[in-house]
């Protein structure tokens, strides 16, 4: 269990906790907090994201983001290109998501999150990892790290 | 944490404000055109480029609080729907968030029945908590380590793993997820596209 775990949940600061990874394939020369998440739906599968307080969106691979379909509501298309990691898209959607923060540890946490969901131009590959950016998500909620143990703790606030 | 910049190294503010000058100075050399398709064109353009004028100067002279005051100042009475929401994609385009939903709260009071901005409020509103519920996904630590031991070996493809194990491979979503099993379909499995 970790060690702040019985803490962090009783002070109501928390009420779940998970361990990262510390690196992304394909980027491993940086450090970054890589936690699961996935739809709050039953059958949904898991993915990974960065937890980036540098990044605005929530961010997935645009064939997850297909495939997440039926779990996005309230759609916007912006009909201004938008600047992403560097690379310029010429339209996007700004859509929300009930995502769940998987616990380890205590409780799960469901928070509808805002992404931004980039369309690509026929010659745009996607080369990026899934991330969890300030205002899609972690401006919402309470999270702590503790890097001697690799776990996130996160809370409603 | 801040790694967004860092992964490419680039930076991006000039690239941002040439594109947001973009839709009130020219697109593609067909500016009233493209005016009329961004349903902003009117009897006056010019009375409406005067109207954007302080917004693009202000973009110009890379001056954010500037164009946030301009924003956050506006009295909206005088701007047509359309004219609203190129100005939320705009400040969308600067990544200016608040200000855009700023926006669209208050073209919502003004014109209420209006699609594009009642779905834009809707977009730009705050994430929020749902709730919270018991865990419903196992062995997710195991699955962390796979990831950092193994995956370099499955680059270029979508991989499935569940509980420390490699589920399946494929060169696509579709075709992964056509190889995993229906009862492997929970939160316990993680899906992940190795670069």
């Amino acid at each position: 269990m970790p060690k702040f775990d019985s803490l962090l949940f009783e002070n109501g600061f928390a009420v779940g906790s998970t361990q990262y990874s510390d690196h992304y394939p394909g980027y491993e020369s940086q450090n970054h907090i890589v936690i699961p998440l996935a739809p709050s739906q039953d059958k949904s599968m898991s993915i990974r994201a960065i937890v980036d307080t540098g990044a605005k969106w929530c961010i997935i691979h645009p064939d997850i983001a297909q495939d997440w379909e039926k779990h996005f509501f309230h759609a916007y298309d912006s009909n201004q290109p938008m600047i992403i990691r560097g690379i310029k898209f010429e339209r996007g959607k700004i859509a929300h998501a009930n995502v769940v923060l998987n616990a380890s540890s205590g409780e799960d946490l469901i928070i509808e999150a805002r992404f931004f969901i980039p369309e690509l131009s026929p010659d745009q590959i996607w080369s990026f990892p899934n991330f969890i950016g300030l205002d899609g998500l972690l401006n919402f909620i309470r999270y702590a790290i503790d890097p001697s143990e690799n776990t996130i703790y996160f809370g409603k606030i | 944490m801040e790694t967004t910049e860092k992964i490419l190294g680039q930076a991006v503010n000039s690239q941002r404000t040439l594109r947001g000058l973009q839709p009130f100075v020219e697109l593609d050399g067909e500016p009233q055109q493209k005016l009329f398709e961004a349903g902003i064109a009117s009897q006056s353009t010019r009375k409406q480029e005067a109207k954007f004028e302080p917004f693009e100067t202000a973009i110009a002279e890379k001056d954010y609080q500037k164009f946030d005051r301009l924003i956050k100042g506006l009295d909206l009475s005088d701007y047509q729907p359309a004219e609203i929401t190129a100005l939320i994609d705009l400040c969308l385009s600067l990544d200016m968030i608040s200000a855009a939903f700023d926006l669209s709260t208050k073209a919502r009071d003004l014109y209420p029945r209006h699609a594009k901005i009642e779905s834009a409020y809707k977009a730009l509103s705050p994430p929020k908590f749902i709730g919270t519920r018991l865990p419903q996904a196992a062995g997710l630590e195991k699955s962390q380590a796979w990831f950092k031991e193994k995956a370099s070996y499955y680059k270029g493809k979508w991989v499935a793993v569940n509980n420390g194990s490699l589920l399946a491979e494929a060169d696509s979503l579709k075709e992964l997820k056509n190889k995993i099993d229906e009862n492997s379909m929970n939160p316990s499995t993680v899906i992940e596209k190795i670069f």
